[in-house]
């Protein structure tokens, strides 16, 4: 029963795909620049692809090992669908995928951005948004192309006209794509996010301060590595955390809709199809939005702003009057309900990201205020980015609050205790966040471009008035940047919510698959049941009550206190590899400086490759270790505590986790830009006791926003998605 | 191989050379093996001016390395070099950031500015004390190089510092103002404007830091109490247009 709306879900995938691969056309008729800038963007290339090389054997073996693991369960133990394995390979396949098409895109975008700076501000605005776009469009569309092929395959296996039954089977064996996507974003984050601040580190701190050459200078070793590092880290590890929150959100909601509407197929098969219909829209709404991102000849700093900003937030309208257009197409019980669902994510959504900006630009007292405790030296600076950076949560925290409450009573049609339409509304919420994901990942992918593309400017000598271009298209990169770190914690905090309500259904799904070869199933409150017909009709107070999943029950607080405790111990481990990987960097840096004659006179090239590959190597090493405890520690809790330690952990872990990462990326933000505040000439400018200070705050800062900040927001998902898919085991072997 | 002679004031010496100006610059930043850093300043000079030069003893030390090398410096003096140089032997000025690039300045008239305010004065020689003044430069340059005064030196070689709205108002913002201890600054400059009768308030005794060239003022002084030459330093949009890549490396000093 495939409904024939639902066939503009692959469509628009197709279309993503196409306006990318357009684009990318485009871009590559650009010209690339004059031979000096051809080859430190080949240099930059060649990095970039020996990186995701090594990155992707690495994880590569893990989804190997991954795949045997779920392959065991599924066809020895019989614990899980037998669709798993491949499911989990097509979501982690299709992430790299993106991030693959992404990170190529933009490191063949940072010259001719350049060389378009030349010519105007304007020119290469265009190029350098429309490699983003690239980035932006690959993601929604291979995202949407997956989860629509799946469906379309699942439905022919487990017919969803036939057993409402079916449905669920078909939406919980999706969610299954999502920790492939989930796996593979972790180690492009953590692997991303070390490598770019190893690399960043490293050629500030030998080459800024002890060498004394500027930033982006060619005859620093680590300046290739360092712009590499950009793509890694910003292109290829945003793309994938966002895909794996844009596939996520879709694929609970669908979930979560199946469950709310198990007794009517039609309806149900409405409730699922919804959240894919509303991406699918959303796609065709970014890619306008892309078509509007466009300025005058000689536009201004302002202007750009403007125009980025014209896009996104066009694109943003117009999505509350298609959803609108979709559900009252579809006849969906409680439609304006849901599109009040929908239009609350979106306002979640602009409220984090105006909170972020508050708390993180120059412009706004709080950033201003650490600038100024900058006069009494480091430790002040420190104290009061720290501070900031905890009064920040405030705002993005009541926002998500007041987000879940108004989502759960629009969806839920007012009534608290219409639980499964209240969870499905959060969902709905989240799916609508990130429903216009193609153009406002193509605002935060453009970030690094235009940073790559000062570097290549400066490394190729082209004059002050070019540099003066790519630095302004920079400047308006860190904002959207800042802006999308915001917007990517408070998705992935939805998200985290919504798949932990469609866990449950997982359960459901995992107790019928043990009755399949068991004649019975007993719950810990003693209840037994023998037919799955007894499951399906159990709401989920019931069920969280038969699992013993209350706050009197010492397990489930338990698992709060790991989930919470998870989020500090990835955070350090992430901090800790940043600086060993510096370490490395600074020696290698260092080594070349003194080994090599002519360097700093500009008559001998630096060994580039040596650094892209320490950094490399450095980064693949030290992010075996929080990953692989970020996989393994569900399934242990799981194991050990059962269903109500793993939803304490998941709790735990999402509450502690969203906090500290919207408290990282905005600490880290504001002691970036009160460095920035002072170096436009404020409290003494460059050079100036406070202005070492304010450096000194920001070294600080670089791992908490770019490396162990960005990735709590996919360890708090992970850890859902490894839950949700471990659930057959735990409902069949807990030791507790 | 060509012979080189400079003065230099960071510190104060007299060297002999095989190297160019510029390449003579970066050789006194970053050294022969680039392992260091640090600011130059320094005056080409015409040896033809200068009649006391140890030519034998050039001649014997300023000879190419065994391998053709050039050889990098010759120390000549190192002690009242300034004063026992005539000031018609300055040739050009050249100003090394830490990393080695080097600017070099013309001589120029000075024209005075007949508005009165405070200004800051670096000195370089003979010694490295911090000042401000109600003198203007070519004022400031008399005063101190009276020698019926107990406080002077025959000779004396300074550049003037930006204090923006603080030459006005000692009270007004620091804003893009580098300076150590800003407070202190501030009640040197009130001090000086309560007391009419001192012309001068030491700031720093010495400095003993780089110069952060984007403070410059108007240019360098140097000169004795008949005379002086100026060095107008570019004005910023300038040096962006033309020696960007000095300005650029100046700008980072300090990071």
């Amino acid at each position: 029963m495939i409904n024939n709306l639902f066939w503009l879900v692959p469509v628009s995938a197709v279309l993503a795909l196409s306006f990318a691969f357009f684009f990318f056309r485009q871009i590559m008729k650009e010209d690339e620049g004059t031979e000096l800038m051809k080859k430190i963007a080949q240099h930059v290339r060649n990095g970039a692809m020996a990186y995701l090389k090594q990155q992707y054997k690495v994880v590569g073996l893990f989804f190997l090992i991954l795949t045997g693991v779920f392959c065991i369960l599924a066809y020895w133990f019989h614990l899980q669908n037998p669709w798993v394995p491949f499911a989990f390979l097509t979501g982690g396949f299709f992430s790299a995928l993106a991030g693959f098409f992404g990170m190529k895109t933009a490191t063949y975008a940072s010259a001719r951005t350049a060389n378009a700076a030349r010519n105007s501000l304007s020119h290469a605005l265009r190029v350098a948004f429309r490699s983003g776009a690239v980035m932006g469009l690959v993601v929604v569309g291979l995202g949407l192309l997956d989860i629509s092929a799946w469906f379309y395959a699942l439905n022919f296996v487990y017919p969803a006209a036939e057993d409402t039954h079916n449905l669920m089977i078909i939406t919980t064996t999706m969610l299954t794509f999502g920790m492939g996507a989930s796996a593979q974003a972790l180690f492009a984050r953590v692997g991303g996010g070390i490598f770019t601040k190893a690399a960043d580190v490293g050629a500030d701190l030998v080459g800024k301060v002890e060498a004394g050459i500027p930033e982006d200078d060619p005859r620093n070793p680590a300046t290739i590595a360092d712009n590499v590092g950009d793509n890694v880290g910003d292109v290829a590890g945003m793309g994938a955390d966002l895909y794996e929150s844009y596939c996520g959100s879709i694929l609970a909601t669908a979930a979560i809709g199946a469950a709310a509407y198990i007794d009517n197929t039609t309806v149900q098969f409405k409730a699922v199809l919804t959240p894919m219909l509303i991406a699918a829209v959303g796609i065709i709404l970014s890619i306008l939005g892309i078509y509007l991102v466009r300025t005058k000849e000689n536009a201004t700093q302002r202007d750009l702003l403007k125009s980025l900003s014209r896009g996104v937030n066009t694109s943003s309208v117009l999505i509350v009057f298609a959803s609108f257009g979709i559900l009252k197409l579809l006849g969906i019980d409680n439609w304006l309900g849901i599109l009040g669902a929908i239009v609350t994510g979106l306002l979640v959504g602009i409220v984090i990201g105006k909170a972020t900006e508050y708390f993180t630009s120059a412009e706004y007292r709080p950033t201003r205020r650490i600038a100024e405790s900058s006069d009494t030296g480091a430790a002040t600076v420190i104290i009061s980015g720290l501070g900031t950076g905890m009064i920040s949560t405030f705002v993005p925290v009541i926002a998500v609050v007041v987000g879940i409450m108004l989502a759960y009573l629009a969806g839920a049609g007012g009534d608290m205790a219409n639980m499964k339409m209240g969870l499905y509304g959060i969902g709905i919420a989240a799916v609508g966040m990130l429903s216009t994901l193609g153009i406002t990942l193509a605002t935060d992918a453009y970030g690094p471009i235009a940073d790559n593309a000062g570097g290549n400017a400066e490394m190729s000598g082209l004059g002050p008035e070019v540099r003066k271009r790519t630095d302004a298209l920079d400047s308006l990169g860190n904002t959207t940047a800042a802006t999308g770190k915001g917007f990517a914690i408070g998705s992935a905090a939805l998200t985290a919510l919504a798949l932990l309500a469609s866990y449950i259904e997982e359960l459901k799904i995992g107790i019928v698959r043990l009755l399949q070869t068991a004649s019975s199933y007993m719950f810990p409150n003693g209840l037994e049941i023998t037919d799955k017909s007894q499951l399906l009709n159990i709401d989920i107070n019931e069920f969280m009550s038969y699992f013993q999943v209350h706050l009197m029950n010492p397990i489930v607080l338990v698992g709060i206190f790991i989930g919470a405790m998870m989020a500090f111990l990835f955070c350090g481990l992430t901090m800790n590899a940043v600086g060993r990987a510096a370490g490395k960097m600074v020696a290698e840096v260092r080594r070349q400086f003194k080994e090599i004659p002519g360097i700093l006179e500009g008559k001998a090239e630096p060994e580039y490759a040596r650094c892209v590959a320490i950094s490399t190597k450095g980064a693949q090493l030290e992010m075996i270790l929080p990953s692989t405890l970020a996989i393994i520690v569900p399934v242990l809790v799981g194991l050990i505590f059962g269903v109500p330690g793993a939803i304490g952990l998941l709790v735990g872990g999402l509450g502690a986790g969203f906090v500290l990462a919207v408290f990282m990326a905005n600490s880290g933000g504001a002691w970036d830009n009160a460095k920035k505040y002072i170096e436009s000439g404020k409290m003494g400018g460059k050079g100036s006791d406070a202005h070492k200070a304010a450096v000194i705050g920001d070294t600080v800062g670089d791992p908490f926003k770019d490396t162990s900040g960005p990735s709590l927001n996919i360890l708090i998902k992970l850890m859902s998605m490894i839950t949700i898919v471990m659930a057959g085991v735990t409902v069949a072997f807990t030791l507790l | 191989m060509k012979k080189y002679f400079y003065f230099s004031a960071t510190p104060e010496s007299l060297i002999a050379s095989h190297l160019s100006p510029f390449k003579f610059g970066n050789y006194l930043a970053v050294g022969t093996k680039k392992r260091t850093k640090g600011q130059a300043i320094f005056f080409e000079i015409d040896p033809d001016k200068v009649d006391w030069l140890p030519w034998d003893y050039i001649d014997k030390q300023l000879v190419p390395y065994e391998d053709g090398e050039p050889k990098r410096s010759v120390f000549l003096s190192i002690y009242r070099v300034l004063e026992n140089l005539p000031l018609n032997a300055l040739l050009d000025l050249y100003l090394v950031t830490d990393d080695g690039k080097v600017l070099g300045l013309q001589k120029s008239d000075f024209k005075i500015q007949e508005e009165k305010i405070v200004h800051l004065y670096q000195q370089f020689i003979p010694n490295r004390t911090r000042v401000a003044s109600r003198l203007s430069p070519p004022e400031f340059m008399k005063f101190l190089t009276d020698t019926s005064k107990p406080v002077s030196s025959p000779k004396l070689f300074f550049v003037e510092l930006k204090l923006n709205k603080l030459a006005k108002d000692p009270e007004a913002p620091l804003n893009n103002l580098p300076y150590p201890n800003p407070d202190h600054l501030r009640d040197c400059l009130i001090r000086l404007q309560h007391l009419p009768e001192r012309p001068t308030k030491t700031v720093i005794r010495n400095f003993e830091e780089d110069l952060s060239f984007r403070t410059l003022k108007d240019g360098f002084f140097i000169g004795d109490q008949e005379t002086f030459i100026f060095y107008p330093f570019p004005s910023s949009e300038e040096l962006e247009d033309k020696y960007y890549s000095w300005w650029r490396s100046a700008l980072v000093h300090g990071f």
